[in-house]
């Protein structure tokens, strides 16, 4: 039943509860007014029984005394038939103490039965009191007629019921259609009343209704002008900030400067209806130039993403499927939007090794950028690319997103590498006089031991089994020693794979010394090496990292071989500091003039004579350097010497 | 015979030691320059064998003092590989010999053996120059140290016609040093100046290298024995 009411429309809500007011107030006012109306009416009529009784009273009682009958009756007739008297009173008759009939107003023979009707005559009570005489029916009501003390006999006067009756009813029907008529006037406001604030409100549903459909640009019948967008600043202009729509900027303290006074907010004077309209086509207008500064925005920038020639793709976060892919990524990867959509970031970067999409989406918050250099991804045919991952995590399409740039890096790393090996093997030229001093020895020393054996065994010399122990043991530990430094070039003359691995520093800073440690030796130039023990590993190359500190070495020995002294020192150390591996290289050489100190990471720049030094040594340093996500400084004392500090941070367990 | 051995690579020196024991010789190993010339001062070697490099005082320095305080010492450098410069640069120190690493025994022993004789030469006080005469050409022969005290040659020589041709022998036991080279040089070019031929020819092969080096070989022919010298001058003659 409730739940009925519920459902009934406004309009009849209101019809309704107005409707049963009124009806119960009706009931209830119809009620009281037949209890107070009608028993008023009743007793007045009652009274002016009386009253007639009592005057015939008083004026009869000479009549009685004079035993004058005829003017007892014109006295009777006369009250009777006194103007509106004739239709009420029914008749009037006296009677003497001793109940005997003086005087009557019938025409006819009195009837008896009222006589038994009324009472005895001693009777003082002048109750009204009905009786029925002749199949009529009235009310009784008799007074005693009094000459002095004395009783002299009662007047008796019959109020005729059904004349009663007949006013009673006239009262009731005027009553009631009084009060029909008011139910019926204020069924009608109510329907107006209702009808007022029910029908704006109906408008307003259908307008709500075709705005959520999108039919923004249809005419609101709200009242007010209709809009015309076009005087709209803030319409035309995306950039110009409307204070109608962004109440405050963000990161702005001050209001923005709003149009005085704006065509588009209605303020009408009224009541709550219409203010309601208004504040409603506000709302609407404010949702129209946001839905067009939107739009214009998306049009504006739909183009950056699929025209961009860096191809860009939206990761989902928390499904790590892709949301949108731009026509270069499409072209870059192999595979359709509609593919990429099926697919999640593990396709295409399948290693999680190596930071990149992958470590941004479980690390990453909201708002951060950042930037992979070099990550590894693979396309559909299974090529592996080199990228240059911009990733930033936002909000895309109501879904918490990854949005990145891949840029295409396979060229460049391709091309790093070659140059990287060709430098290597510049590199290996340098090393040669070394080499060969390094590998002279023991073919030397295995000649010689060689050369004996032979010798002895041409002059049958008797040879001690210590001897022949001795030589040949040594023989084989100094082919191990050529094979070793062999090895070693051969390592570090070998092109690296393309992802780097754990590597302890120390190792490579000590392959530079089996190298060119006894070159060194021999210039007289010292090496103070001081290797902290059990460094953490870092991600690198170890041969590109020998490459590094060769070539810091090789200049550090130049500087110093270059001082009028020639004599010097180069020390290198290697430590831990924070969440960085550290190793500094030392000289006391003639140091770099601070003017030349800012440009000696520039490629082609040096200070060596031509034909010495190309002047690619420190650039491709610093470039292996960076790779590895590193960092050199570098400091100098003209005449003092020069320090290099690498740092690299250390590799993840 | 005693011979100081000077090098700072001790796995070599032992075989070095073991090599020149077996071969009849009594080396004394030295593992760095100062050791070798603290030996040295202490004793008497007639023939020291070094190695150039070397840290701290190295084979250069070792030669240039011995030399100083003894100039009649057969000093044998051991040179890189092929590094002829270095061979240059130690004969202009006076080295009287170089021997090439690795070491083969041959040369070690060769070198040894012309020292021996040099050294023997020296003491029958043998002339190092001799000028003889054949039937149409001038022959010089050189054996022993060559080194300055050419010049009474070189006067004798400037005498000589432009049309006889000049031949230079130097023997199995000969050491040339860089005043020596210059010396001949000198009066190469001289005879040459007149539109003379000269011919060289040169029995130990490391000298040969060191005259092609030193631009010896642009103004006269070189050849291993006197034999394909002669025969040389003979073709240019007809």
């Amino acid at each position: 039943m409730l739940n009925r009411v519920r459902k009934l429309s406004l309009r009849n809500k209101i019809f309704l509860a107005t409707a049963g007011v009124i009806l119960l107030i009706s009931g209830v006012i119809a009620l009281l007014a037949r209890g107070i109306l009608v028993n008023s009416l009743s007793h007045e009529l009652e009274q002016r029984g009386l009253a007639i009784a009592q005057s015939i009273a008083e004026r009869g009682g000479g009549f009685i005394l004079d035993q004058d009958r005829a003017g007892l009756v014109a006295l009777l007739f006369d009250a009777a038939q006194l103007g509106e008297r004739k239709a009420l009173v029914a008749y009037i008759f006296i009677v003497d103490n001793e109940a005997k009939l003086l005087a009557h107003t019938f025409t006819r023979p009195f009837p008896r039965a009222l006589l038994d009707a009324v009472g005895p005559v001693e009777n003082q009570d002048s109750r009204p009191r009905p009786v029925v005489f002749e199949h009529d029916e009235a009310v009784d009501m008799s007074v005693p007629v009094q000459e002095g003390i004395y009783t002299l006999g009662r007047v008796h006067v019959g109020l005729r019921q059904s004349h009663m009756d007949s006013l009673v009813s006239k009262l009731r029907l005027t009553f009631l259609g009084f009060i029909s008529l008011v139910v019926v006037i204020i069924f009608f406001i109510a329907l107006v009343l209702s009808g007022y604030v029910v029908d704006p409100l109906a408008k307003l549903t259908r307008a709500a209704e075709s705005i959520s459909r999108g039919k923004l640009d249809q005419p609101l019948d709200l009242g007010g002008p209709p809009w015309n967008p076009v005087e709209c600043p803030a319409y035309g202009d995306t950039d110009l900030p409307c204070w109608h729509l962004d109440e405050l900027a963000p990161g702005q303290a001050r209001r923005p400067g709003t149009c005085n006074p704006c065509k588009f907010y209605r303020h009408r004077f009224g009541d709550e209806v219409v203010q309601l309209a208004d504040a409603f086509a506000n709302m609407v207008w404010s949702i129209k130039l946001y839905r067009h500064r939107l739009r214009e925005s998306e049009e504006r920038y739909r183009p950056l993403f699929d025209a961009n020639p860096d191809p860009f793709l939206v990761l989902d976060v928390t499904s790590r499927r892709f949301l949108d892919a731009n026509p270069r990524a499409q072209e870059l990867y192999g595979y359709t939007k509609r593919q990429f959509s099926g697919m999640t970031i593990d396709s295409i970067e399948p290693s999680s090794d190596q930071p990149g999409v992958r470590t941004f989406i479980t690390e990453g918050c909201p708002g951060d950028h950042v930037l992979y250099t070099k990550a590894t991804h693979v396309t559909r045919e299974g090529r592996q690319i080199y990228v240059n991952i911009h990733a930033t995590m936002a909000n895309y399409r109501g879904k918490e997103a990854v949005i990145f740039s891949a840029t295409d890096v396979t060229d460049l790393v391709e091309k790093d590498a070659q140059l990287i090996q060709a430098s290597k093997m510049k590199t290996l030229g340098e090393m040669s006089a070394g080499m060969a001093h390094e590998l002279n020895q023991p073919l030397n020393a295995i000649k010689l031991g060689s050369d004996f054996l032979r010798l002895a065994a041409q002059s049958r010399m008797e040879l001690s089994r210590d001897r022949f122990r001795q030589v040949s043991e040594e023989i084989s530990a100094q082919v191990d020693r050529a094979a070793g430094i062999i090895n070693h070039l051969r390592e570090f003359g070998r092109k690296s794979g393309p992802t780097p691995g754990a590597v302890d520093i120390n190792t490579p800073i000590r392959g530079v010394f089996t190298i060119i440690g006894k070159q060194l030796e021999l210039q007289n130039i010292r090496v103070d090496l001081d290797q902290g023990d059990g460094l953490p590993p870092i991600l690198a190359h170890a041969n590109r990292l020998e490459q590094v500190f060769f070539n810091l070495v090789s200049n550090a020995r130049d500087a110093i071989l270059s001082k009028a002294s020639g004599e010097g020192e180069i020390a290198i150390r290697s430590w831990t500091e924070g969440g960085h591996v550290c190793v500094s290289v030392s000289d006391t050489g003639t140091g770099i003039a601070p003017a030349d100190l800012r440009k000696i990471f520039e490629p082609f720049f040096t200070t060596k004579r031509a034909g010495e030094g190309m002047g690619l040594g420190l650039a491709i340093s610093y470039g292996i350097i960076k790779d590895y996500g590193g960092d050199i400084q570098v400091g100098s004392e003209v005449g003092e010497g020069t320090t290099f500090k690498l740092s690299f941070p250390r590799a993840r367990s | 015979m005693r011979i100081l051995v000077i090098d700072d690579e001790r796995p070599t020196l032992a075989m070095f030691e073991l090599l020149l024991e077996a071969m009849g010789y009594s080396p004394v190993p030295a593992d760095s320059g100062e050791k070798g010339l603290e030996l040295f001062e202490n004793d008497h070697f007639p023939i020291v064998i070094t190695d150039i490099k070397m840290p701290g005082i190295d084979g250069m320095e070792v030669l240039s003092r011995i030399k100083s305080g003894k100039p009649d010492t057969e000093v044998i450098v051991i040179t890189g590989h092929g590094d002829v410069e270095l061979a240059l640069a130690a004969l202009n120190l006076k080295a009287t010999d170089f021997i090439d690493k690795p070491i083969a025994q041959e040369a070690l022993a060769n070198a040894l053996q012309r020292a021996e004789k040099r050294i023997r030469r020296l003491e029958a006080c043998n002339p190092v120059t001799t000028l003889r005469e054949m039937e149409w050409a001038k022959v010089l022969d050189i054996a022993g140290n060559l080194s300055s005290g050419i010049e009474s040659v070189a006067r004798e020589l400037a005498g000589l016609a432009g049309d006889t041709p000049l031949l230079v022998t130097v023997s199995e036991c000969s050491s040339v040093n860089g005043a020596g080279i210059a010396g001949l040089t000198g009066i190469i070019e001289s005879h040459a100046a007149k539109g003379g031929r000269v011919a060289i020819s040169c029995r130990p092969e490391n000298f040969r290298r060191v005259f092609e080096a030193s631009g010896l070989a642009e103004i006269a022919s070189l050849h291993r024995n006197e034999e394909d010298a002669l025969r040389a001058l003979l073709v240019e003659k007809a």
